[in-house]
């Protein structure tokens, strides 16, 4: 298993987050930076005796690129990168543990595709090796005690990230986001919380997290996905089905100008490679594979250009360098 | 300090509260203050908990603008009502304990229930593990009868039984 983006996911899934919230019974929710050290102290431990292989990152120590390449690939949270902590990165870069953010301890699992069991499965294994040693903040009423009481209970948040250009394009989008809150799941933007859409990318996650049981939050999630990604699809065929000239031509240029241009700008390339990677689920373009356009939307952000290219590049230069990461991309295929 | 109400368990809960200058003061336990709790209504002319409910957390600043609001705080991190209303997070885990009273209305809110019916930590395995499956399982029955999934339901009924009879608190 290697990270996330590096593996494809499917036509409409591209990734699947799992994250619980657990905080230390011993230390007040806003604990001091010493105490985050014990508390980083005792997960290492526990981790260590479970034979868990991870990296320690300190956030605290990272410059604002680091920090932000991090967050682009979605292995911390906006939290961690704004006001720094730890992260306990698993040798698969699969499982991030996260020290110091709105609670001590959050446990995250990235996949690649629909894989909400699997993702459970492997942070539920983590926090188990944790719980051995930790003594958690947990009630026998409330469950799993949070900083935030939206998060109390399971401390579980789902999402998963889906590709949805037809539906967007349709417009009926708008409809199954007004829907889908009455089944107690809220879709935002590519970065979570507070975050604009972009790129035709949003994610479906579990708005409760107390009174339903862990597997229950899964099936209900998994239940709305499979729904929404079927609806996509059907969108996609009758979309194509519509419009068949039109939406070549919007694809055939989306590739020809990420293939072609001399200059990207990080917005303009998300948008085409949403266009892309609709063409290459419809048979439009069936030399290129899902896979390397995941990759290919990671490594061009800002911090992760500028991580490979160097991190003096200015704004202008980027959206060259962005250009020409591009271009080797998709003429490799 | 010991509850001023029962005098057996320790005081958890801080009220203070002014009436016309008057300043009351009371420490109790986290059983009493629950059961107090309609008195301690009765004190204000507006339920100060509405407004907590109502308006804090879940939207506008401004709350407790009531005349007189009562006031309750946590005895270890120091974090009061008015504090979690306008805040929305709570200062410790303690927090749990000495809001208990009040909490299951705005956990409903949020989540539509107020009781944990999943995982329990390996270290507290036992009691609570097993109320909670017993529960969880038990809510999962209801459901199923209610989406007349019977065959589900006849398993879940089996689950029941054995792990009543494994010595689990039925509660």
């Amino acid at each position: 298993m290697s990270v996330w983006y590096e593996t494809a996911g499917d036509d409409v899934v591209v990734s699947t987050r799992v994250r619980l919230a657990r905080n230390c019974k011993d230390f007040p929710f806003r604990p001091s930076a010493e105490q985050v050290g014990q508390i980083t102290e005792q997960v290492k431990a526990a981790l260590d005796r479970g034979s868990f292989p991870y990296e320690t990152i300190a956030v605290d120590a990272l410059d604002g690129t680091d920090r932000q390449a991090l967050l682009e690939q979605h292995l911390i949270s906006q939290q961690l990168a704004q006001y720094g902590g730890t992260l306990l990165l698993g040798e698969d870069k699969t499982t991030a543990i996260m020290l110091g953010e709105e609670d001590h301890i959050r446990i995250q699992c990235i996949l690649p595709g629909l894989a909400l069991d699997e993702a459970y499965q492997t942070a539920d294994r983590v926090d188990d090796l944790i719980g051995e040693q930790v003594d958690y903040a947990f009630s026998g009423e409330f469950g799993y005690l949070t900083h935030c009481p939206t998060n109390v209970g399971t401390g579980l948040r789902a999402s998963v990230m889906l590709h949805l250009p037809a539906l967007s394009m349709s417009g009926k989008l708008r409809n199954i986001m007004a829907a889908v809150p009455k089944l107690g799941i809220t879709v935002r933007g590519f970065y979570g919380e507070g975050t604009e859409a972009s790129g035709c990318l949003y994610q479906f996650s579990n708005q409760v997290t107390l009174g339903l049981s862990e597997r229950e939050i899964i099936g209900r999630l998994k239940e709305v996905v499979g729904q929404v990604t079927e609806l996509e699809r059907s969108e996609r065929t009758q979309l194509y089905g519509a419009n068949k000239l039109q939406l070549e031509d919007r694809v055939w240029r989306a590739y020809g100008t990420l293939r072609y241009a001399k200059l990207l700008t990080s917005g303009e390339c998300m948008n085409l490679l949403s266009d892309v990677r609709l063409g290459v689920s419809l048979g439009i373009l069936p030399g290129l594979s899902i896979g390397s356009l995941t990759k290919l939307m990671i490594q061009s952000e800002p911090a992760n250009l500028m991580e490979t290219y160097g991190k003096d590049l200015t704004p202008a230069q980027r959206d060259e360098k962005r250009a020409s990461l591009a271009a080797a991309v998709l003429g490799a295929q | 300090m010991l509850c001023e109400r029962c005098h057996k368990n320790p005081a958890n809960v801080y009220y203070s509260q002014e009436i016309n200058g008057e300043k009351k003061e009371l420490h109790v336990c986290s059983d009493c203050a629950k059961e107090m709790n309609l008195s301690l209504h009765a004190f204000s002319p507006e339920s100060f908990i509405n407004h907590f409910m109502g308006q804090g957390f879940l939207g506008t600043a401004g709350l407790m603008q009531t005349a007189a609001p009562s006031r309750a705080a946590c005895d270890e991190c120091g974090m009061t009502m008015e504090q979690f209303a306008s805040g929305g997070r709570f200062g410790c885990a303690h927090c749990y304990d000495v809001f208990a009273p009040y909490l299951p209305e705005t956990l409903k809110k949020l989540h539509g229930r107020a009781a944990h019916t999943g995982k329990v930590p390996a270290r507290l395995a036992g009691k609570v593990h097993v109320k909670s499956v017993l529960e969880e399982k038990k809510m999962e029955l209801s459901r199923a009868i209610a989406n007349e999934e019977y065959e589900r339901a006849a398993i879940l009924r089996d689950e029941i039984k054995k792990l009543e009879q494994d010595g689990g608190d039925t509660k």
